[in-house]
């Protein structure tokens, strides 16, 4: 098979109706008839529900209906664990709060009307009574007997306790020529896709058909839960994400309003739309990444890593829709490319009555990387050592492959990498930063009583999430080529990279294909668009589905040619005898031969196929950051300067859709740094409600990147394919703090926590001056 | 009470009746049916809302519509010439300064009316001058890009 699309930078084929304003957006729907939905939600973190007064609200022109749990029966359960990790204290939400809230912005009442502002309208004229109680915010105290319980059946708020473990920490730490304690916290921020979230329903009345479109990155998941939880066969209830404003895991888990709004739309008998303000989405959305760590190493005199030791709370927020997915992978990824012979890692997972915390880009790895990866810097200074050298001489080498951490991964499986050249990295990101030119330029920098910092991390991502997904192909009559998948895109670009793989396999020109998605039905099984997982899987089936279309098409060709199939070959939407150029049928002539009555004995009709690609395991990708920063410490003000990486996230399907990738990815790893905080105050209220106040990178906080890629294939997919989604956000709070405490080493400032807004930084500064 | 208005919207008069609060992003998209203004926000820092008034971009989730009676407004949908898209849209779309496209329309018409204002453009001045804007999938550096090699062109004719 030639490569002619698969590795080209090809233009992306969505960007001409998008450029044009013509992408159709979930708030771009209009049904007739459509009612409008608004929430009342709760003011209070902790609260049990006493009486739901409607009757001021129902007086509002326009109103339809204000429900609340009581009215919901079995649609206002709690919703199934969708992974129900060994040991998890679950906790789910459901459509409405059922009797008590456990955060301030969990949804009590939803109000139906004829216009949106009637809803919104009413929805303030609903009066709720609370009995409220002290909230737990605090992520440390919350296991403590004292504190206020979240969900009044789980004790100590413990939503999980897991430990992970390989060799003998204890000992090996007894043993280490240096041992060294760290504290490390990081903050919450959250994903915030630019479109909210939305739902819409219509329920056919006649056919009992449920049709509902949602801006989800996991339409499949959403039609099984409404299924379930509305008591509905899955084949009658249809989901389809229309285009997607982004997503990054805040699009992932299926919300209350998923459910309620069809409900809601069942109810009334007609179509239902509900589309989130921002505010409700601060409130509301999921959120990430708050996490402390104490951990414990033990190293020799080179700086290798004996030993690592590492105990850690996070964060889950109010619920669990996602079991400990999130810290789990933040244990997964804390080893990085690293060889550590002892290892133990702790996580005491607590709920807080603070929004729930679910999957952001990176989904607990930013955390992992930041601890190994401020550990190394705290070895390489307390050795006297280059950090960079310190790094090299614990880098997993080229031929340990496949290599066993010793971990597992939060389907169970071991934390294996399969393939990869983790050196390789280091060395071409050292040499495209001319590592040793900064170092001396920091000598310079110095001398001159500038504060410039070079800063270095290395970081393992856990992409390519199994255990599987699907895809179609099709040949038409006309030679059109509909491929589809079970995965929609928010972003990603699955429209173009999913042509390149089938243009090559099917052997046709990349124009004739068309990449459909995002529809359930379009395809019987989905799992999502997560993880940084379906060009790895999405793409391998695809090839299957290609490839046995193919397959097909030589048959049917050679009965055509009367030639045996070895003696034909495709190109371009034909195939031909080998050596007899002249003689060949189009695409179009075998597809309507393998429709007709006609056609070859023992085929069936058409040139379809859908098949499934399961993986053994996760794929791993690696790669290597650098970054520069200046920093002016009368402000704590950072100017980050220069960023160069090097990154393996094995074949690349399309370049330009990975750097594309990257650089998205590493505007969001730049806020979890230096500007992004989800802050609640100890009354359980959120303090960044709005983007005023929720700090995001602008334009002007982005700045020059530079980038090689090195290609080692993943072994365990044909392709070869690894995923890139999250690799640029993963290390860049390492590599960030990394580089402000190379900067401030002159004044003895210790960078513990991301991220770093001017005024925390500034606070940190001026206690080490004090200290000194 | 509602209000009548008369806008010329992507070069056609168009009249409407509108009720005093209502915003001219709304117009937009509830009552002409021009869904390419997108709202991201409520506190108008997304920009994604943003249109040409008079030449000028404004976030149109800021204005009411009753503000824009008389005045000429360029959407999104106004910029192409048929098939031809405009160059703005062109170079986003070479430069690969899109990724889910929801930002997208914004962007355009920020760069569209910085193009046409400022002469000197350079990337620090092109990064200051789009910084109404927020997008969470490209990480702004092509979106410069595609404002620079604009400018870049335009330095070269
Ligand atoms: S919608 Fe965000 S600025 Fe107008
Ligand atoms: S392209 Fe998605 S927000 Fe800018």
């Amino acid at each position: 098979m030639s490569t002619k699309w698969f590795g080209a930078a090809i233009p992306r084929r969505q960007d001409a109706r998008l450029v044009r304003g013509e992408g159709r957006f979930l708030d771009d729907i209009v049904l007739p008839r459509m009612a409008h939905v608004a929430f009342v939600r709760s003011l209070h973190p902790n609260a049990a529900l006493g009486a739901i007064d409607a009757a001021t609200a129902m007086q509002v022109p326009g109103v339809l209906e204000v429900v609340s749990h009581a009215d919901l029966g079995e649609a206002g359960r709690p919703f199934l664990q969708l992974l129900p990790h060994h040991g998890l204290a679950s906790a789910t939400w459901s459509a409405l709060a059922p009797g008590r809230v456990c955060f301030a912005g969990e949804a009590i009442a939803a109000v139906a009307a004829e216009s949106f502002a009637a809803a919104q309208l009413a929805a303030e004229a609903v009066a709720v009574e609370y009995r409220t109680s002290a909230p737990i915010i605090d992520l440390e105290s919350a296991q403590r007997p004292d504190s206020p319980l979240v969900h009044p059946d789980i004790p100590r708020n413990l939503a999980m306790h897991m430990v992970e473990q390989c060799g003998d920490v204890e000992a090996a730490l007894r043993s280490a020529p240096h041992r060294l304690k760290e504290r490390f916290r990081i903050t919450r921020g959250g994903g915030m896709p630019l479109e909210p979230r939305g739902v819409i329903a219509d329920y056919d009345l006649n056919r009992r058909e449920l049709t509902v479109w949602s801006s989800t990155q996991e339409p499949h998941t959403v039609r099984n839960t409404i299924a379930t939880m509305l008591g509905l066969q899955r084949h009658m209830v249809r989901v389809i994400a229309p285009d997607t404003g982004g997503g990054f895991g805040t699009k992932i888990n299926v919300y209350p309003e998923e459910i309620l709004v069809p409900w809601l739309a069942m109810r009334l008998g007609r179509p239902v739309k509900w589309v989130e303000t921002r505010s409700e989405h601060m409130l509301s959305a999921t959120q990430e990444r708050e996490q402390i760590h104490d951990i414990e190493v033990g190293f020799d005199e080179s700086g290798r890593l004996l030993a690592l030791k590492n105990v850690f709370y996070h964060d889950m927020g109010a619920y669990a829709p996602r079991g400990g997915a999130v810290p789990h992978n933040t244990s997964a990824a804390l080893i990085g490319p690293y060889r550590i012979p002892n290892v133990r890692s702790e996580i005491a997972a607590v709920y807080t009555n603070t929004a729930t915390v679910s999957a952001y880009r990176g989904a607990g790895q930013p955390q992992g990387v930041f601890v190994i990866e401020r550990a190394m810097d705290r070895i390489a200074a307390h050795l006297g050592r280059d950090p960079a050298e310190v790094r090299r001489v614990n880098t997993i080498l080229s031929d340990a492959f496949p290599y066993d951490t010793g971990l597992t991964n939060l389907l169970g499986g071991a934390v294996e990498y399969e393939s990869g050249d983790f050196l390789g990295t280091l060395d071409k990101a050292l040499e495209l930063a001319d590592y040793a030119g900064l170092r001396a330029r920091q000598v310079e920098a110095r001398k001159a009583g500038r504060y410039f910092g070079i800063g270095i991390a290395n970081y393992v991502e856990l992409p390519g999430r199994g255990p599987w997904a699907g895809g179609g192909v099709r040949v038409e009559h006309d030679g059109s080529v509909p491929v589809y998948t079970g995965a929609p895109s928010q972003g990603q670009g699955h429209e173009t990279t999913m042509a390149q793989i089938c243009a090559d396999q099917l052997g046709v020109s990349i124009d004739r294909i068309k990449v459909l998605a995002g529809d359930t039905a379009l395809i019987a099984h989905g799992i999502g668009t997560f993880a940084s997982r379906f060009g790895v899987l999405g793409g391998n089936a695809v090839r299957l589905s290609a490839l046995e279309v193919k397959e097909k098409i030589l048959r049917i060709a050679g009965e055509m040619l009367e030639t045996s199939v070895a003696d034909l070959e495709i190109e371009d939407g034909k195939v031909s005898i080998v050596g007899v150029p002249d003689k060949s049928l189009s695409f179009e002539a075998v597809a309507r031969k393998a429709l007709r009555a006609a056609g070859p004995d023992g085929e069936e009709p058409g040139l379809e196929a859908t098949r499934y690609f399961k993986t053994s395991n996760i794929t791993y990708s690696n790669g290597t950051h650098i970054a520069t920063v200046e920093v002016e410490p009368a402000t704590g003000q950072v100017q980050v300067l220069k960023y160069f990486l090097a990154h393996d996230c094995g074949r690349v399907i399309n370049p330009m859709i990975v750097e594309g990738q990257i650089m998205g990815g590493i505007a969001c790893g730049i806020g979890n740094a230096l500007l992004e905080e989800h802050a609640y105050n100890s009354e359980g209220q959120l303090q960044t409600g709005s983007f005023m106040d929720y700090a995001m990178p602008r334009a002007a906080d982005m700045l020059e990147i530079h980038m090689v890629h090195q290609e080692t294939p993943s072994t365990l997919n044909p392709l070869g394919i690894k995923g890139v989604g999250e690799a640029g956000t993963i290390p860049v709070p390492a590599v960030i703090c990394s580089a402000i405490e190379d900067a401030l080493r002159p004044l003895g400032v210790k960078i513990n926590e991301a991220p770093l807004p001017p005024f925390r930084l500034w606070k940190l500064i001026r206690a080490a001056a004090k200290a000194a | 009470m509602n209000v009548p208005i008369s806008i010329k919207v992507n070069g056609v008069e168009r009249q409407a009746e509108v009720e005093p609060r209502t915003l001219l992003a709304s117009l937009l998209r509830e009552t002409l049916c021009l869904t390419g203004t997108h709202i991201g926000c409520d506190t108008a820092q997304c920009g994604c809302c943003t249109v040409l008034v008079d030449g000028d971009a404004v976030k149109s989730c800021t204005m009411l519509a009753v503000q824009a009676d008389g005045c000429s407004v360029t959407t999104i949908e106004g910029l192409a010439q048929g098939e031809e898209l405009h160059p703005v849209q062109k170079s986003f779309h070479d430069c690969h300064a899109l990724q889910c496209g929801y930002c997208t329309p914004g962007f355009i018409m920020s760069s569209v009316e910085l193009l046409e204002k400022y002469r000197d453009l350079d990337e620090g001045r092109v990064r200051e001058l789009l910084e109404g804007n927020l997008c969470r999938c490209t990480g702004y550096n092509n979106i410069v890009q595609a404002v620079l090699s604009l400018a870049a062109e335009r330095g070269r004719t």
